[in-house]
């Protein structure tokens, strides 16, 4: 009996223990499929060790420069800023503009601001013949071809309105006027040249410091009623100074025009 | 290393695939498949489950590949986790059932034994018993495995083991002689 199940058991062990099955295709592309999950681990492993190394060198890097010990400056804190010394006056100008009490009390037609008024404006009048010789001699193609003196450049950038005048009137005390304008002047046509004459009379004039402000202090007395009018026209601006300097550019006689005017008020 | 023309000696193949190398792991795909595929097919009748068991198995190999000890044949660890492999299947379809069959233990004649059946025709037949039978069968009279080794892998007594290898032994002699039209002598 036991040799039977013996051979029995040997026909189906050498018959089936090395039998082979060639597998289908479907199995070799199921095992494709399994490999390629397992590749692919390692590779998303590779590239998550990648970013996360670049992530801890970048915030590395930025703490790093964050703590480095730079140089301290004295910053000051936000409320205590102090302005360099030329724009002193005009950031407190500003400050004093944005205060909520300055924008309460709205300025009225025909209120006078006496500080405005008051103020004197040398600057203006003066700047007169520096800046038109500049312009006759580079007036070549229409344009004026104005270039600031290297000086003025230097000097006058970081002053304020009061000390720009004082400089104005220093440089106009080491200048002298172009003795080749009244040649330019003669060149020039008929009308065109007597604006120039006018203006060289001016820069002529103002040549000097004490004659500015004689002429200046002549102005103020000859303000006429016009002016007054203009400048409560203008919200309290006295602009007579200007609107002269037009007038007298355009070579129209000052003191006619205003005296007559100023008769018909009276 | 993969050498053209050449057959992968098996200790580059195991450490091509210990390496991750893709070469090494289709070499062995191409090796040990078909030799799994058929130990798959003794035990899992189903060709598409036999497949996915295979496929399973070759997994599973490369993964516990790093704890494979070279003392022993390599094909015999394959084969041992391709068994096991096929058992987990019919385990978690719970087509593991062992029939108590009216088989009458007939005698077999030496001429029995010795006929000239291949081997596909043996496979039916030993796919065609049932369950119970056909896995004692497989690990006891194929595959070497003892009783005891048996009962363990199965979770049932060492007399189960023996009373199923036992009926699975009488069927098949029914099996094969009725192929071959020779009538059983009665007992």
């Amino acid at each position: 009996m036991e040799k039977g199940k013996d051979s029995l058991d040997d026909l189906f062990r050498a018959k089936l223990h090395d039998w082979e099955a060639a597998p289908s295709d479907q199995a070799l592309a199921k095992f494709r499929a399994h490999l390629g999950q397992q590749t692919d681990r390692p590779r998303w492993g590779i590239y998550l060790r990648f970013a996360a190394v670049l992530f801890l060198s970048l915030t590395g890097g930025w703490l790093a420069w964050q703590v480095a010990p730079t140089q301290p400056q004295a910053v000051p804190p936000v409320g205590q800023v102090t302005p360099a010394p030329g724009l002193a006056p005009a950031l407190s100008d500003k400050a004093a503009l944005a205060h909520p009490s300055d924008f309460s009390k709205p300025v009225q037609p025909n209120e006078v601001q006496q500080h405005l008024v008051s103020e004197e404006q040398p600057a203006l009048a003066v700047n007169i013949p520096n800046s038109t010789a500049p312009l006759i001699q580079g007036q070549s193609d229409g344009k004026p071809n104005v270039t600031k003196p290297a000086d003025e450049t230097k000097a006058g950038d970081n002053l304020t309105k009061a000390e720009t005048g004082t400089v104005m009137e220093k440089r106009l005390d080491n200048e002298k006027p172009d003795p080749d304008l009244p040649k330019l002047a003669t060149l020039a046509a008929p009308e065109q040249a007597e604006k120039i004459q006018i203006i060289i009379k001016m820069g002529t004039e103002a040549s000097s410091k004490d004659e500015i402000r004689e002429e200046q202090e002549q102005r103020k007395k000859s303000r006429t009623g016009m002016g007054k009018f203009l400048a409560r026209i203008n919200g309290g601006e006295d602009t007579s100074e200007s609107q002269k300097v037009e007038i007298e550019l355009m070579g129209v006689s000052k003191d006619s025009l205003f005296k007559k005017k100023d008769k018909k008020n009276r | 290393m993969l050498r053209l023309g050449q057959p992968y000696r098996e200790e580059d193949l195991i450490h091509d695939c210990l390496k991750g190398k893709r070469s090494g792991q289709e070499a062995l795909y191409k090796k040990y498949s078909a030799k799994m595929l058929g130990i798959c097919l003794r035990y899992l009748p189903d060709r598409t489950e036999a497949e996915d068991a295979m496929v399973s198995a070759m997994v599973r190999i490369f993964a516990q590949l790093p704890t494979f000890r070279q003392e022993g044949s390599f094909e015999g660890w394959i084969r041992r986790i391709t068994v096991n492999e096929a058992l987990g299947v019919l385990r978690r379809k719970k087509k593991i059932y062992f029939e108590e069959m009216e088989v009458a233990d007939r005698q077999t004649s030496e001429r029995n034994a010795e006929t000239n059946l291949e081997a596909d025709e043996l496979l039916k037949m030993v796919q065609f018993l049932p369950t119970g039978y056909r896995t004692v069968f497989n690990l006891y009279a194929i595959e070497g495995y003892s009783h005891k080794e048996i009962a363990e892998m199965l979770g049932v007594t060492e007399s189960t083991s023996k009373s199923q290898l036992n009926r699975a032994r009488n069927l098949l002699k029914e099996m094969i002689a009725k192929y071959q039209g020779v009538s059983l002598p009665a007992l």
